[in-house]
């Protein structure tokens, strides 16, 4: 009983991953539950199926080979669905939906090729028996409060060391931009778009103003309030060229950026 | 029974030990693991320390940097040398390795990618989920599109799971550098059968120069080197299986070789080189061996035409990417083997010659030092493993040790020998760690003995140990960081330099690129210095030319320039302004440079101001990068 109850369990629990995953009511769960579907799922029943070859010993090496294939299979999975149909959310959701029927009929057959006599004197399996006697006798006396208390603290300290570089990724490394760009929209009508965008990491109140046929003639201004990371923009007249545009803060005359448009 | 067990591959008559009293008694777990992972992780706090202090130019930054790699990997290698770790404590080991070795990259760049050619597989990846589907066009790399395993298994963790290309493709470059690193422990155990010789060849293999940074960015390397390792680990099962399992191995082995062949080209190369020796190894030998060999061969055979058949049929544009590469080996070795000979060569390290001396001498004396170790255990296994047939795939692993010697002499005949023999690094320190480790663990297993039969303190051996192997260790990871990535003026993170990889990525060039892909034209001609145009290229879909650098190295529009912008049909100029306040950290300011390591200062300002002309139209600016529509002239031509 307890060598079928854990397998389809996780049968369960990657069905139960895949309604979810098409429900997608969570992004940190989506992200989840994509990855056991992607990286370990595929890989997983084909190592089920090797183990009755007893051809990878160890659980590590296992699961080695349970996200390496998990991988591989991802990629041929690219292949096949680009030559069949296309590569959107739809399809790997199918996707999935046919990995994880591929886990419970794969379980399924496993459990029954399982139920057979075994091959071995005394029903188990010596080396297997060996393996797994070292290995449970090996992890168990590695897990003590002690080292486990530790191996939380290398946790915290690496979380700790992700942590401080992103507070001083933030702090330091944003430069404070205002673009502007002045573009010729077709090449029939002598219309321009005027855009500036705002990415000073605050909302900014920013002066434009469009020069005409000299450079001191001001055609038109615009007082702008500007949120970070949106953008400002309209249509303006190129017909007197050359075009000049500037973007400043409220002294007009220190301009952020200029722009110009010479045909 | 003896004291302490020899290592692989030596027999047991060779050691004259004391015999051990308690013979019977289990060996108690070692303590040391949680101790030592504490102290790694405490070491990429360390780091991440000094970038933080860096990137706020407060001083001090780079000592503590070199405090924090020290205490990353020295912690380890105390403890695989003074301890006999368990199988398990090796595996949490071998996978902590990667894992905290990640953590140092992440620290180091946090929030976006900061490697040049990440963003061209950006570019595919946004290609795959914008247009659903695979094989599009790339400006900026084009062979990439061919090779998409790394976008296929980003693109549908970003489609499933909901997240950025940022976050789905740091997720599985994460995934694969651990694979990568434990691919190698169970290669190595599976050949050595001694987890001491297995985790601490994954330790020797961290300390390879790519290993913290190129080998863990965004790039296509990184997806296909764990298929690499996973197809030698089957083979290698392959020739140890009962004739039941060979098939199985067979089809796992090609399984994973047709992921590498379409993940990247120069790996599935090196695959079919890997495969090809220790298919060879294993049939010197006779009886099951030579059996083995037969389907070993086959699995060989068929590599071969699946890398064939992909790169030159379907992959056309893999030999025109990789034909200048080798092109550019074959001419600047013999013209740098012309150099040593007469002695008229500036520099025989493969830094360059604007390294920092304190580097160079690091790079010496790693790069010996590894070169010993490699050597010392390639001979002593071979030796060893010569009338033993059980030991051919030991023996191919060996032989193929011994290919460092051509990187080696790459690094030192080649100009660029460093760049190429780093990224080589990847794939030659597969058995090239395997060989050190195999080295290190014989010198102080002989060390030990040698001590213990001269009755010498036991506290002194161990602190001996101790230090032989923290030394081999921080010099060998030391020599890595040095030859490896970033380069010495980007090792640490902070403000903008110029023509300096990683430090020259910022906001400005990113928020242009991201403006360009928007408003230009896709596959539109841009130039401009070489980071910016890289960054206009990928992220700005735009098609950076690279004969382009004669356009800013004058004053004046002559004819002649405008020749230039027509026949690389350039439609567009893009401007950092920083080019003419800061010399090029790299030596270059564009691609094909011809004053590439000659500037000591930045450019003139009259060479850039010279496009603020009538006929050009300055369509972009953000006062510090300006994009130049120059269609007028191209065309005028």
């Amino acid at each position: 009983v307890n060598r079928t109850a854990a397998p389809r369990l996780l049968t369960f629990l990657v069905l139960f991953a895949v309604a979810i995953e098409i429900w997608s009511f969570n992004k940190a769960a989506d992200l989840g539950i994509a990855i056991v579907l992607l990286f370990v799922a595929p890989g997983w029943i084909f190592v089920r199926w090797t183990q009755h070859s007893a051809v990878m010993s160890s659980l590590s090496e296992k699961s080695y080979w349970a996200v390496l294939l998990s991988v591989g299979f991802v990629i041929v999975s690219g292949f096949i669905l680009n030559a069949l149909a296309s590569l959107t959310r739809t399809t790997w959701e199918l996707w999935s939906v046919i990995v994880a029927a591929c886990v419970v009929v794969g379980d399924l057959l496993i459990s029954t090729r399982r139920s057979q006599p075994h091959q071995f004197d005394g029903g188990l399996d010596p080396k297997r028996l060996e393996i797994t006697r070292t290995r449970s006798v090996d992890t168990s006396s590695f897990l003590s409060v002690r080292n486990v208390s530790l191996l939380i603290c290398s946790a915290i300290l690496l979380l700790s060391a992700l942590w401080l570089s992103e507070v001083s990724v933030s702090r330091n490394s944003r430069e404070r931009i205002v673009q502007l760009s002045l573009l010729k929209q077709s090449a029939i009508t002598p219309t321009c778009r005027l855009e500036v965008g705002n990415y000073t990491g605050s909302t900014k109140v920013l002066k434009a103003q469009l020069f005409g046929g000299t450079p001191n003639a001001l055609r038109q201004h615009w007082t702008l309030r500007i949120r970070d990371q949106a953008q400002w923009s309209t249509l303006v007249s190129c017909s007197d060229p050359p075009v000049l545009a500037t973007v400043s803060y409220l002294n007009v005359s220190k301009p952020i950026a200029t722009v110009t448009f010479s045909p | 029974v003896t004291a302490v067990e020899p290592p692989s591959g030596l027999t047991r008559a060779t050691f004259r030990v004391q015999p051990n009293k308690h013979r019977h008694a289990r060996p108690k777990p070692s303590t040391g693991l949680p101790w030592a992972l504490l102290a790694m992780s405490f070491g990429v706090l360390l780091v991440a320390f000094s970038f933080a202090l860096s990137r706020a130019s407060e001083p001090h930054a780079n000592l503590l940097f070199w405090t924090g790699q020290v205490v990353l990997y020295g912690s380890p290698a105390v403890f695989i040398l003074t301890r006999h770790p368990t199988k398990t404590e090796s595996i949490v080991l071998a996978i902590a390795i990667p894992v905290l070795s990640y953590g140092v990259n992440q620290s180091y760049s946090p929030i976006q990618f900061r490697f040049l050619d990440a963003f061209q597989h950006v570019q595919t990846a946004q290609a795959i989920l914008s247009q659903h589907h695979l094989f599009t066009t790339n400006t900026s790399l084009p062979v990439s599109p061919y090779f998409p395993g790394l976008e296929i298994v980003t693109s549908a963790l970003s489609q499933l799971g909901g997240v950025s290309i940022y976050t789905a493709g740091t997720i599985v470059v994460g995934m694969c550098h651990v694979l990568t690193s434990f691919g190698i422990f169970l290669l190595a155990y599976e050949i050595w059968r001694r987890p001491k010789i297995a985790v601490l060849a994954v330790l020797i293999y961290s300390t390879e120069p790519h290993y913290q940074f190129f080998d863990s960015y965004f790039i296509y390397e990184v997806i296909a080197m764990p298929f690499l390792i996973g197809c030698v680990l089957a083979l290698t099962k392959l020739a140890k299986a009962s004739s039941q399992s060979r098939l199985l191995w067979s089809a796992i082995a090609l399984f994973t070789a047709f992921a590498t062949t379409v993940s990247h080209h120069i790996t599935s190369f090196v695959l079919v080189g890997f495969l090809a020796t220790l298919t060879v190894a294993q049939g010197v030998g006779r009886g099951e061996n030579r059996r083995a060999a037969v389907w070993m061969g086959a699995v060989t055979l068929l590599t071969v035409s699946l890398v064939a058949g992909w790169d030159l049929g379907f992959a056309r544009g893999a030999l025109q990417y990789l034909a200048p590469v080798a092109d550019s080996v074959t001419r600047t070795s013999s013209s740098g083997a012309q150099q040593l000979a007469s002695g008229n060569r500036s520099h025989t390290s493969g830094l360059g010659p604007s390294a920092p001396k304190p580097d160079v001498l690091i790079d010496y004396f790693a790069t010996g030092l590894l070169l010993l170790l490699i050597t010392l255990g390639a001979l002593w296994g071979l030796r060893s493993t010569r009338s033993r047939q059980k030991n051919s795939l030991r023996r191919g692993c060996l032989a193929l040790s011994l290919s460092i010697y051509g990187l080696v002499l790459l690094r030192l005949a080649a100009s660029d020998g460093s760049e190429l023999a780093g990224r080589a690094y990847a794939f030659v320190m597969i058995p090239g760690a395997m060989s050190a480790a195999f080295a290190m663990e014989l010198i102080t297993h002989r060390a030990r003995i040698a001590w213990r039969n001269r009755r010498r303190s036991r506290s002194l051996e161990r602190i001996v140990a101790i230090s032989f192997g923290f030394v081999t260790i921080v010099a060998l990871a030391a020599g890595g960081i040095t030859i490896g990535w970033p380069e010495y003026y980007a090792r640490l993170p902070g403000p903008y330099l110029v023509g300096a990889w990683e430090r020259s990525i910022d906001s400005h060039n990113l928020l242009a690129a991201q403006w360009t892909s928007t408003n230009l034209p896709q596959g539109a001609g841009v130039a401009s210095d070489w980071v910016t145009g890289g960054l206009l290229g990928s992220l700005g879909h735009l098609s950076n030319d690279t004969d382009t650098a004669s356009l800013f190295l004058s004053p004046k529009i002559t004819p002649a320039l405008e020749h230039v912008i027509a026949q690389q049909q350039v439609r567009y100029i893009a401007v950092d302004k920083r080019i003419t306040e800061q010399i090029p950290q790299s030596g270059t300011f564009f691609k094909n440079d011809p004053l590439g390591g000659t500037y000591t200062s930045g450019l003139p300002y009259q060479f850039i101001n010279k496009f603020n002309t009538a006929g050009i139209s300055k369509i972009f600016s953000d006062g510090t990068i300006s994009i130049y529509d120059v269609t007028n002239i191209g065309t005028k031509k």
